[in-house]
């Protein structure tokens, strides 16, 4: 009889697994027994599924799993500097810090050495702040490429995602920061001049770390705005 | 089996940065990997090749993963993805050419132990081993890359024609047809029935 075998190809799994409806199993009982090719296809398909089972299972060799399979190796402790980062978001805390005293208590916070006029202040604060922030730019920068060379597809742009989000929530933080001094600037300048004198004689215990900022400032190097604004304790 | 930790924590962590993860990942599967590929290539050293290979791939595109514990289906697709290339590559190289390949019935031990300096093997059961793999292997390098593909998949991972669709991105009829075909052009061989 003619058998274009069709039958059997499309239910030789479920007429083995007996899967089958009564009628299809009886069509295809008939196919095996009148169809050569479709009853020895048949056989080998119930040989090969007990040659299957005699595989034995072989014990995988040593290999490096991060050197072969992970290329090139990622050092994951390595490309962020956890410590800068720490000092950077403490040196805006302090800073967001002082301009809250300045803002509740100002005549007691603007005490730096009495030669320094409101002026040239708020200049060095500007240009501090500015250099500071060019500083960390470039330095998340470098540390972004370094990142990104070392980091493969996705899990790459998953960490440049965050270095993203970090960078810009920290510009925003910076840009607040000297937003606000400029207003600030403004609204007590009248009375700075007033208060110059009096501000001179009473130095506050608590300004000491806005003291070693604004003197960094002025030996001109913003580089060492990290370890001048690093608190001694917190 | 009980498992500790599910695929999906695993992958997690490791993309989180965890190398222990990934390591836990990879031993979890290699086994299997390791298996197919030994089934799929001539010789263990080509299985080596190969099973690094996935596994690259496999952290390559792990960001990618979206399965719900559909991760040993997609390691598979990557897997065979890879040893499509891979035969195909080795055909062009003509160091490879049927007849001239290096088989493990003749350079497995060697290549074997040196890969393993760590395990110890009872040289007997091993070779016993080896025989009956040896064999199995025989049989399915009767066939052709797509044919003995799906042989594998179908008899040896036991996954269903429409995972095997999945994973080969080749449709149901297909693959239907080209099982009957695979199981057809072994008869002539007999080499099934001297197997067993
Ligand atoms: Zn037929």
């Amino acid at each position: 009889m003619h058998c274009n075998h069709q039958l059997v190809i499309e239910h030789i799994d479920s007429y083995i697994e007996g899967n089958l409806s009564p009628e299809v199993k009886r069509e295809i009982d008939h196919m095996l027994d009148n169809c050569k090719e479709c009853h020895s296809t048949h056989q080998q398909y119930l040989e090969m599924h007990q040659l299957s089972h005699q595989w034995q299972e072989q014990d995988t060799p040593d290999w490096h799993r991060v050197k072969y399979a992970v290329r090139p190796p990622v050092k994951q402790s390595n490309w962020l500097n956890w410590g800068a980062m720490a000092t950077s978001t403490m040196a805006i805390l302090m800073v967001v810090f002082q301009l809250e005293i300045v803002s509740a208590d100002r005549g007691l916070t603007i005490s730096f050495g009495g030669s320094q006029t409101e002026e040239k202040i708020a200049n060095l604060v500007d240009s501090q702040l500015a250099s500071y922030k060019q500083a960390l730019d470039v330095s998340f920068e470098s540390k972004l490429n370094v990142a990104l060379e070392r980091q493969d597809n996705l899990s790459k742009i998953r960490h440049a995602n965050w270095i993203e989000k970090n960078r810009s929530e920290r510009q925003q933080d910076i840009k607040f920061v000297m937003t606000g001094w400029q207003s600030q600037r403004y609204e007590d300048q009248k009375q700075v001049d007033q208060q110059l004198s009096y501000i001179a004689d009473n130095q506050i215990e608590n300004n000491q770390a806005i003291n070693q900022l604004f003197q960094s400032v002025s030996n001109g190097r913003g580089r060492k705005a990290n370890s001048s604004l690093r608190p001694n304790k917190l | 089996m009980f498992q500790i930790n599910k695929d999906e924590t695993l992958i997690d962590k490791a993309l989180g940065g965890s190398e222990r993860s990934w390591v836990g990942l990879v031993k979890r599967y290699e086994g299997l990997v390791y298996n197919y590929c030994l089934r799929m290539t001539f010789n263990s050293s080509d299985a080596m090749d190969l099973m690094q290979e996935v596994f690259l791939a496999v952290y390559r595109n792990l960001p990618s993963y979206r399965g719900q514990g559909q991760f040993k289906g997609w390691m598979m697709r990557i897997a065979a993805n890879k040893t499509t290339d891979f035969l195909r590559s080795r055909g062009r190289n003509p160091l490879h050419r049927a007849g001239e390949v290096t088989d493990d019935s003749f350079d497995n031990d060697g290549l074997f132990q040196s890969r393993a300096s760590s395990h110890t093997i009872d040289p007997a059961s091993h070779l016993a081993q080896t025989n009956k793999n040896q064999q199995i292997k025989e049989v399915l390098n009767k066939l052709s890359d797509d044919h003995k593909q799906v042989v594998e998949l179908k008899f040896f991972q036991h996954f269903t024609f429409e995972e095997i669709s999945q994973q080969t991105g080749v449709s149901v009829n297909t693959l239907k047809t080209r099982l009957y075909t695979a199981l057809n052009k072994l008869k002539g061989f007999s080499e099934i029935q001297n197997a067993l």
